[in-house]
């Protein structure tokens, strides 16, 4: 009887103190249990070198020298930084200050990414107020190689631009954890492995980019630069029938290791984001697109007024200094008449114009897998009027991207289709499984193929005998065709300042890269034409990438050689006719 | 006896428990010691990854190539400077077979 009371008695305790011992069993697990993070380390960004891959971003854990204020006497801080300071190769009284100015706080950074050896000596010192935590650091080893393709990663870890922004998602990694019982010195003595999880690194992507292709196109825009003192160049290398970007640049560029002290436009990728008028570059988009629509055809004559020309409601307009009578329509593009073009114009009306920049992709992103793309400016056509109608087909009233503007010129070049461009080519997980692959993406047809094959003759001509002769190669056929514009300002074009632009792909039957070349506000009395300050550099572009893609020659070079030494050429015929 | 029995095998019992804690305590105590090299070792592999990815980078290939002053040239100005190779057969000294291919 009595025992049953007792029992009785027992449990009316324990069920009246049941929240009072939750607390008490919540309070010992979390004085038991600790959390150790595992680290994960965000995934690399890779670059082609022809068949192997480059590091462009990579990410490791360096060692940092950290010290708990609170944890130290005045009496023992002397000794301390003493012994702290030597194995850190700092002043001891920095130390100290340290120590000194953040109390009552618990936490300072001693000093940031210090050596392995230097982490050794601090732990071997076994003071308990000083410790080593593990930092992550981006590394950049090919400094400002495609930085503002690249992009560059913050302090804290998250994307702040470029690739490294939009691919966040592939490249975030997730930390694990290992929960440990500790003892009362918060010393790990039973790793709780059910409840432990392990880390997740972050996926590799890898760039369609060519990190050569790159160098021959950063090197060539920053030669410009540097000898027209222009304001800033851009740079774009595409394979026009993939769609893959094998080199992309905006210079001046920046360090992404050092981005932290670098001006913000230094790290703005102008090519997919800083839209400016494409002067004549644009006229040949224009030509393909009414010869497609039967409105003209490369023979048709275009009375060119003999050099100005007073359009009905559309202003004066001339063909810089030039003076033209009638010329066929590929003579218009050839020798880039301003006039010749404003004539297409009104035989194709505001309508059809407006639709031809819509279906070349202008006035909208090119979905391109990188942040912060302009879709450029294309007026609403109830806003268009006379002068749109003469203007529009040379590359005025109209901004386009560079982007925008090579990825129209390569659905010329491959037969009418126009492209997606991609920059990352796969990604892979850290055990190495491609997890994702990105896929030739055709937006729309914009051109039949016979046009195609018409314009692509009349832009070889550009190069042959028109604007473009800078851009002959010695090895290959090429085409191409230059784009000199006005830079906008307020009430009017600035005077003096221009825009000068190449395009140019080759070789010119089975074409293997497209290169765009566009130098922005050059010293007008260095040169400004897109002939002058674009069209050489994207030659040395052109035939540097060629020569390393290992493209045929489809140029026989070796006449003139032959000619000199005729030999050789008995040679060969002799071996021809299996002598 | 029975008794005997009963105790012997509660012992025998009980140290089989004592000596499985100490094993799982040992194997526990190895798993975190191979968790902390584990992480030692990426550590190192990041950054020998990385230092390789600065080895290799173009712009460091290049200085050291000047360094040893190799002179060398890209495969542009090679094609340029190499003697030129056999110039292209005109059609009309091909062999017949082959002008039709």
């Amino acid at each position: 009887m009595l025992s049953a009371g007792a029992l009785l008695f027992r449990l009316g305790l324990m069920l009246s103190n049941t929240p009072v011992r939750e607390a008490r069993a919540r309070q010992a697990v979390r004085q038991q249990r600790m959390v150790i993070p595992l680290p994960a380390r965000p995934g690399n960004i890779f670059a082609h070198a022809l068949n192997r891959y480059v590091l462009l971003a990579g990410s490791k854990q360096v060692p940092s020298c950290y010290v708990d204020p609170g944890m130290i006497s005045d009496s023992d801080l002397a000794e301390a930084s003493i012994r702290v300071g030597e194995a850190l190769g700092i002043s001891p009284v920095e130390v100290q200050n340290t120590v000194m100015m953040r109390r009552p706080g618990r936490f300072a950074w001693v000093k940031h990414d210090i050596t392995d050896s230097q982490a050794e000596k601090i732990q071997k010192l076994d003071i308990p107020a000083f410790g080593i935590t593990y930092e992550w650091r981006r590394d950049y080893p090919n400094a400002a190689l495609g930085a503002t393709v690249l992009g560059f990663r913050r302090h804290d870890g998250v994307g702040g631009a470029g690739v490294e922004l939009a691919q966040e998602k592939y490249l975030t990694a997730v930390e694990g954890k290992k929960i440990v019982l500790a003892d009362a010195g918060r010393r790990p003595i039973w790793p709780v492995l059910e409840d432990s999880m392990l880390p997740q690194d972050g996926k590799h992507v890898f760039l369609c980019m060519d990190v050569a292709i790159q160098g021959y196109l950063q090197e060539a825009v920053v030669e410009s630069l540097e000898k027209f003192k222009a304001k800033w160049g851009v740079g774009i290398v595409v394979n026009p029938n993939t769609g893959q970007i094998l080199g992309m640049c905006s210079m001046p560029s920046f360090d992404p290791n050092e981005f932290a002290t670098t001006p913000m436009e230094r790290m703005t990728n102008k090519a997919i984001c800083a839209p400016y008028e494409p002067g004549s570059a644009f006229k040949s988009i224009i030509a393909a697109a009414a010869v497609d629509d039967g409105v003209v055809n490369y023979q048709t004559p275009i009375f060119c007024e003999n050099g100005t020309y007073i359009a009905p409601r559309g202003g004066r307009i001339s063909d810089h200094g030039a003076s033209y009578g009638e010329l066929p329509l590929t003579d218009v593009i050839v020798y880039s008449s301003n006039i010749g073009m404003a004539k297409v114009g009104e035989k194709l009306g505001n309508r059809k114009l407006f639709g031809i920049l819509g279906a070349f992709g202008f006035g909208r992103d090119t979905g391109i897998d990188l942040p912060g793309e302009s879709p450029g400016i294309v007026r609403l056509l109830h806003k268009w009027d006379g002068y749109s109608t003469r203007r529009v087909p040379f590359g005025q009233e109209v901004s386009v991207t560079s982007l925008q503007l090579v990825m129209a010129y390569a659905a010329i070049t491959n037969g009418g289709l126009l492209l997606k461009p991609r920059i990352v080519d796969f990604v892979n997980d850290a055990s190495g499984r491609t997890v994702w692959r990105s896929q030739r993406e055709v937006v729309r047809r914009v051109l039949k193929e016979s046009t195609c094959e018409e314009t692509l003759g009349v832009l070889q001509q550009v190069v042959e005998r028109g604007t473009g002769k800078a851009c002959k190669l010695d090895r290959w056929t090429s085409f191409g065709k230059t784009g000199t514009a006005q830079i906008p300002g307020q009430g009017g074009y600035i005077d003096g300042a221009f825009v000068g632009t190449f395009v140019g792909g080759a070789p010119v039957g089975r074409a293997e890269v497209l290169c765009l070349i566009s130098i922005y506000w050059p010293n007008k009395s260095l040169g400004h034409f897109g002939a002058t300050v674009a069209a050489p550099y994207v030659k040395k572009v052109l035939s540097r990438t060629l020569s390393y893609l290992n493209v045929p020659p489809d140029v026989s070079s070796e006449a003139p050689m032959t000619a000199q030494r005729p030999g050789e050429a008995g040679e060969v015929l002799a071996a021809a006719r299996g002598d | 006896m029975r008794f005997m029995v009963i105790i012997v095998s509660l012992t025998a019992i009980a140290l089989g428990m004592i000596h499985l804690r100490r094993a799982e305590l040992v194997a526990r105590h190895q798993y975190q010691q191979l968790e902390d090299r584990r992480i030692q070792l990426r550590r190192k592999l990041w950054d020998q990854q990385s230092r390789l990815g600065y080895l290799v980078s173009p712009g460091e290939v290049r200085r050291r190539v000047d360094e040893m002053s190799l002179n060398l040239v890209d495969k542009d100005q090679a094609a340029c400077a190499a003697p030129k190779s056999r110039p292209a057969v005109p059609p009309a000294a091909m062999p017949a077979h082959e002008r039709k291919r």
